[in-house]
């Protein structure tokens, strides 16, 4: 009889703690900081389904980033963000820098009733990269302004411009750009090369041999200046706008605060 | 007196044989010793042991297109920066200041975009390639080893 007893209370017991068990934030927290990811998935995944646990599992795949994976838990538990203003801030600073920003800035953040603070401040900050030339940078922080500037100079910048320019004084593609040290190196050697195909060809004539290596090794290098002042042009517009979004990001990041939990 | 004569015998055996433990012994402990040793030796020295660079392999044409496949200048090239890579470079010990040294980077640019526009990509990277270059960069392409990060575009 006593056995039948403790066997009721032990199955009782299991399958309260299997059903209905409370999620403790604090322990939760206690993962999260401590940074134990696995001890932080299997513990969320020994939950059932829910808004609340939804809302967890978009948390941890904000600190271990999985970005598919936080969409599809954010739709699944928009309201309980909605009371979490810190979450969404970080959220934000997350994908300001990322390739999905458009879809969180237009689409998700849009779901939430207010948009807090920082993310309000980092919907103007995605409005100054989409439009800068329309933008008033005087509605950013002074510290994000200088770095605002130099992206609005650049973005004007068009590679083929740059390629024309090289064309006329080899590596003035690479002025226009705002890269004085390649500039320098590239005029530097182009007068060389020239000035040494030009002696050659004075002295030797034009079908002697060290006239036309020299010569082929002109025209190679002229046409590596061409190349690289148009890639040059491309590739600086893409860092100087990832320079202004990292340190957009580490601004707000350090001026706020936002933490998980 | 022959009694005598083999328990010396018997005594010098015994004592030969437990020389032979004993020094059996000592080689085992010593070679114990050596290991711990080369142990310890190995962790303390492992930060400053050099690590061997893995060897380049000479071309991946999989992703490439068929006219760089089939042109013999493709292979002509990439062999010589093979032959550098492999022979020049490690003897003169070459510090880019790129994360992709110049040669790399021309062979990965003619697999991907042929003989000539990968040609010209690699002599673009090394004609920047001085010291002075990386204050036209951005802070966020510096390593903290203080190279240039670079990709294969």
């Amino acid at each position: 009889m006593n056995k039948f007893i403790y066997i009721v209370i032990l199955l009782t017991f299991l399958d309260v703690s299997n059903v209905d068990a409370q999620i403790d934030i604090q322990f939760i927290s206690h993962l999260s900081k401590q940074e134990l990811q696995r001890e932080h998935l299997t513990y969320l995944q020994s939950f059932k389904e829910s808004d609340s646990i939804s809302f967890h599992f978009a948390k941890y795949y904000l600190q271990y980033p999985d970005d598919s994976l936080f969409f599809q838990y954010f739709q699944e538990a928009t309201t309980h963000f909605q009371s979490d203003t810190s979450t969404l801030n970080l959220a934000s600073i997350h994908f300001v820098n990322s390739p999905k920003s458009k879809f969180w800035f237009e689409s998700c953040l849009k779901k939430t009733v207010v948009i807090p603070g920082i993310s309000k401040q980092l919907v103007i900050v995605k409005n100054s990269i989409d439009y800068p030339n329309e933008f008033d940078f005087n509605l950013l922080p002074e510290k994000l302004q200088v770095d605002f500037q130099k992206y609005q100079k650049i973005s004007a910048k068009k590679p083929i411009v740059a390629l024309s320019l090289s064309a006329v004084i080899p590596g003035l593609g690479k002025l226009y750009i705002g890269s004085k040290k390649s500039f320098g190196l590239t005029l530097l050697s182009m007068t060389v090369l020239g000035l040494q195909s030009y002696e050659s060809y004075r002295s030797k004539g034009i079908s002697h041999p060290l006239t036309i290596i020299n010569l082929g090794f002109f025209t190679t290098y002229y046409a590596v200046n061409l190349l690289g002042s148009y890639r040059e042009t491309k590739l600086k517009k893409k860092e100087i706008k990832t320079q202004y979004l990292i340190n957009a990001t580490s601004y707000y990041h350090y001026k706020y605060r936002p933490s998980l939990y | 007196m022959v009694q005598k004569t083999s328990n010396i015998l018997k005594i010098l055996t015994k004592t030969t044989c437990g020389l032979f433990l004993l020094l059996w012994l000592n080689v085992g402990f010593a070679q114990v010793e050596n290991t711990v040793a080369s142990k310890i030796t190995k962790t303390v020295l492992a930060p400053y042991q050099t690590k061997e660079k893995p060897k380049r392999k000479l071309l991946n044409l999989d992703e490439a297109k068929v006219s760089t496949k089939l042109n013999p200048l493709t292979y002509l090239a990439a062999g010589l920066m093979y032959t550098y890579q492999n022979v020049l470079s490690e003897q003169i010990s070459a510090n880019c200041t790129y994360e992709i040294s110049c040669s790399e980077m021309t062979k990965r640019s003619i697999e991907k975009h042929g003989l000539i526009k990968g040609t010209l990509i690699g002599l673009h990277q090394l004609t920047n390639c001085s010291a002075s270059i990386r204050k036209d960069r951005c802070e966020h392409v510096i390593s903290p080893d203080n190279k240039i990060i670079n990709h294969i575009e």
